[in-house]
């Protein structure tokens, strides 16, 4: 049980009378993978949501390492020692690449130690050239990274990004993967991807959901060959 | 990066200083006196909007409560250190209790300029229909639209006989707007000062990062009101009276436009701005031919179409590009032009 680290119990968010999530039981556990797929609308992202405290479930429980956080707000979440990377990247347009990272390093250590770790991260990002530049004037791609820097400067046990491969060129999406794997090595992670080269070139295993619940959960390969995947996927693009 | 900017704090007290010993061959020691004070209101606002991103219609609010405490107090104590000391600290305690209530309460940006400038007209009203006798508190009367009069103004601390005004309550301005101004600074600089920033930059993001917005965007209001209240007590010393005009609509608007022609973002902006334009209403005020009012609506007009991020940060773009000697890449009004979020 202890090695679960990430747990939602009947998990339900409606909006009106839709209901987004509807009763997920979903289980992580330490240092897991996992990927969440399915089509538009599927709830994916209401589950994120769920998950850091963006959105409050309507029903349901969400537990992380045996804490019950359900309606905790996101920076309670935050200080668990969770990394959170939202849909649009979400950066600090008028400030600095450096000063970006730095904030996230200084809430977990001193101002001295923050500085070493923001360095060591722009190392590690490739993010050198530009750590002077305002992150409002680089590419999408650079912001991108720039809001996984942000992410690992603060040493999280636990990762949650959503859709980070997105608007990305090739290059870029494979230099993703490698970070993600990187990452993996001390964090467990969750990722909501819409990209299925991605998913499989990260591989690990996958939770298909459909229609606000969980269609199955598998290994990436098993959840490619199922039909009923094939079907919830080209019935909605037709 | 740290070490420029405290360079930049160097020049600017170097220039302050200058400019206190020059500006008496300009203009009375009175006049002067009343745009430091201005100044100083303007840079409680400029640092709230500016750096933290709180556009608060109602700092005239925390003006006029420091005028008040500092009028009530030392009408009562008849010496003015204390009166002082609660000029600020009230301020900062009501833009407190009003701040953790509205950023607590999740408000968005419209409803908090809403409810501060109902707050600043609750004051205005009320403060106006204090005229009976049974609104006294101790020695003071709270005196309605008519204000409180003839109260202790500033003395050497210790010293109630000591006053100090005109040329020294000049000098003493002049320091105590400078000593703020490095506090500011300091504190722009520290942690505190730079997660305040990143929340006007994206609030959501410094709270993905396990920071509480809340917290700190109520400290930082705050820290705003108190400096307002500083400003007020400084002027219920010069004008030797309070009245609920302080807490107008119009002292309100007036506060926002020195912030928005000096420029967001900066400290020297909003203080410049008001000065000016302080300056520009008194001249306006000894003629006739022209509405003065008409005459503020139309510099806003003309600064926002033209100078869209202020005068001040306007003009350290054009001094950047001197001093590197080539045209400087256009700037996207980040610094200041996100402020307003």
């Amino acid at each position: 049980m202890a090695d679960v680290i990430l747990e939602t119990r009947r998990l339900t968010m409606r909006f009106g009378g839709v209901t987004a999530v509807d009763n997920v039981d979903f289980k992580l556990r330490r240092k897991e993978l996992r990927c969440l797929i399915g089509p538009n609308g599927a709830g994916k992202t209401t589950f994120f949501r769920c998950l850091t405290g963006i959105l409050k479930p309507t029903s349901g429980e969400v537990m992380i390492d045996d804490v019950e956080t359900t309606g905790w707000e996101p920076q309670a979440v935050a200080r668990l020692g969770i990394g959170i990377k939202t849909q649009v990247p979400s950066v600090m347009d008028g400030l600095s690449v450096r000063e970006n990272i730095w904030l996230s390093a200084y809430r977990v250590s001193g101002a001295r130690e923050a500085a070493r770790t923001a360095g060591e991260v722009i190392e590690r990002l490739g993010l050198g050239d530009i750590s002077r530049a305002i992150v409002g004037r680089l590419a999408h791609g650079e912001r991108q990274r720039v809001e996984l820097g942000i992410v690992i400067a603060a040493r999280p046990w636990l990762v949650l990004l959503d859709e980070p491969a997105a608007g990305m060129t090739g290059e870029e999406v494979e230099r993703m993967a490698g970070l993600i794997r990187e990452i993996n090595r001390d964090a467990a992670l969750i990722i909501v991807e819409h990209d299925m080269q991605f998913i499989r070139s990260i591989a690990g295993k996958v939770t298909v959901f459909s229609q606000g619940a969980v269609l199955m959960e598998d290994h990436v390969d098993a959840v490619m060959a199922d039909a009923r995947v094939r079907d919830v996927y080209l019935g909605k693009k037709a | 990066m740290a070490g420029s900017g405290m360079r930049d704090v160097l020049w600017v007290l170097a220039a302050g200083v200058v400019v206190m010993l020059v500006a008496p061959f300009v203009l009375n020691y009175y006049t002067l006196t009343l745009l430091l004070i201005y100044g100083m209101l303007a840079m409680s606002l400029g640092l709230i909007w500016g750096f933290g991103g709180i556009l608060c219609f109602g700092q005239a609010a925390f003006y006029g409560l420091g005028a008040y405490a500092y009028a009530i107090s030392a009408a009562n104590i008849g010496e003015s250190t204390i009166p002082m000391l609660l000029a600020v600290a009230l301020p900062f305690v009501f833009a407190g209790l009003l701040g953790a209530m509205m950023f607590y309460g999740r408000l968005s940006d419209v409803y908090l300029g809403v409810i501060t400038l109902v707050v600043t007209l609750i004051f205005f009203r009320f403060m106006n229909t204090t005229a009976g006798p049974e609104y006294t508190i101790g020695k003071a009367r709270l005196g309605g639209f008519n204000g409180i009069p003839g109260y202790q103004t500033l003395n050497v601390p210790g010293d109630p006989g000591a006053y100090i005004y005109d040329s020294s309550l000049y000098y003493v301005t002049f320091v105590i707007l400078l000593v703020v101004y490095v506090l500011v600074r300091l504190l722009l600089a520290s942690p505190f000062g730079r997660i305040a920033v990143a929340i006007r930059e994206n609030e959501s993001r410094v709270e993905l990062m396990g920071y509480d917005a809340r917290l700190r965007k109520t400290v930082l209001f705050a820290i705003g009101g108190g400096i307002a209240g500083l400003a007020g007590a400084l002027f219920a010393s010069w004008a030797e009276i309070v009245t609920p005009g302080m807490f107008s609509l119009g002292q309100s608007a007036e506060i926002i436009i020195w912030c928005i022609v000096g420029g967001l973002g900066t400290l020297v902006g909003p203080v410049l701005g008001a000065a000016a334009l302080g300056y520009l209403k008194f001249a306006l005020g000894q003629q006739t031919a022209v509405d003065n009012q008409l005459v503020m609506g139309a510099i806003l007009v003309v600064v926002v179409l033209v100078l869209p991020r202020g005068v001040v940060p306007s003009l350290m773009t054009v001094f950047a590009r001197l001093r590197r000697g080539r045209p400087a890449r256009r700037r996207r009004g980040r610094s200041g032009g996100r402020a307003d979020g």
